[in-house]
């Protein structure tokens, strides 16, 4: 028998995926809701994580978690994520708040606390030469990061970057 | 159970119906999806392209194969001349377009401008053209020549000239 009411019965199955949607990770651009299952802690060494070009992180505001997909790379073994035009961002927000984060990374969950770094200039450095190799696919001979907001007039993307630390290493 | 399956169907088809649409007639891409054929006045060249900088991306469309197809890439006014950077990250579909047939139209401010790619692998080239394009886009300063070194990634170059 055919639905007398296609549009509600739509507005329905919409409905449902986007609760569906909410109760778990990222799809594609769309955000997401907590990252479930089972975490173990972050490796002190990350370099595996440079297989992959996408992964997911889970931020936490109160009681709600929020996770995106986002870029990645590995500078010395550790695990870096940055985002362009920063502060308006939920989920750096987050992370600023509380840094406890899980990402999901290769169909594995990982605990970890996010530290943000792009305001040392070294650090800063070393993961525009990552993000550079991984993403765009070069090596430079010099590259450096621009931190903070972008003079008046400038038409450059603000740029954040955090490492993410295994969840006990306050270092 | 029967009337979830319904709401699925309408759903399915009202987003193909909007693929669809987007795919044959959005002026530029829809999010990740590229548009269709790019609308405007056909226009000689500018004698010079630095009014383009003005715009964060170009607006291009791929005269190859059936499909219009068209999308917005990272570009730079290089030397007086309009280049364009496709990262792989982004996709290959322009890439493995202008293999086959190097034509391209150009959208700005309503005008539309035939172009012909031509790949550009010197590295000195390539960083220059990326320099301006990674600080706009990124906040990082590039320096010196762009060697490749791609292992998940490749960046392709190209100038466009007037059409031969």
């Amino acid at each position: 028998m055919r639905s007398a009411f296609p549009l509600r019965d739509a507005l329905l199955a919409l409905a449902l995926a986007t609760l569906g949607a909410l109760g778990c990770g990222p799809w594609g651009i769309v955000p997401g809701g907590p990252l479930l299952g089972s975490a173990r802690p972050l490796p002190a060494d990350a370099s595996f994580t440079e297989e992959h070009a996408l992964v997911a992180i889970e931020t936490r505001s109160g009681w709600l978690r929020h996770s995106v997909t986002v870029l990645c790379m590995a500078a010395e073994g550790r695990l870096y994520v940055m985002a362009r035009h920063a502060p308006g961002k939920r989920w750096v927000q987050n992370m600023v708040a509380d840094p406890r984060v899980r990402l999901e990374i290769g169909g594995e969950l990982y605990d970890g606390r996010a530290v943000r770094v792009d305001l040392d200039p070294a650090e800063a450095d070393r993961v525009a030469d990552a993000f550079l190799r991984k993403y765009v696919g070069v090596a430079v001979e010099r590259a450096r990061w621009l931190p903070g907001p972008p003079a008046e007039g400038d038409t450059r993307a603000e740029l954040w970057a955090f490492r993410i630390d295994p969840p006990g290493d306050a270092s | 159970m029967r009337r979830l399956v319904s709401g699925v169907v309408v759903l399915a088809l009202v987003a193909g119906g909007a693929f669809a649409w987007i795919r044959l007639f959005a002026q530029g891409p829809v999010g990740p999806l590229p548009g269709g054929h790019l609308r405007g006045e056909v226009a000689a060249p500018p004698p010079s392209w630095d009014f383009a900088s003005r715009q964060p991306y170009l607006l291009v469309e791929s005269e190859a194969w059936t499909l219009p197809y068209s999308v917005s890439v990272w570009f730079q006014v290089h030397e007086g001349r309009l280049t364009i950077l496709l990262p792989s990250f982004f996709g290959d579909g322009l890439k493995r377009r202008l293999d086959d047939d190097p034509r391209l139209r150009v959208a700005m401010d309503g005008k539309v401008y035939e172009r012909t790619a031509v790949e550009v692998t010197d590295p000195e080239t390539v960083g220059a053209m990326l320099a301006p394009v990674i600080r706009r886009q990124f906040a990082i300063e590039i320096e010196g020549e762009a060697r490749p070194v791609g292992k998940m990634a490749e960046l392709w170059a190209y100038r466009l000239d007037d059409p031969s």
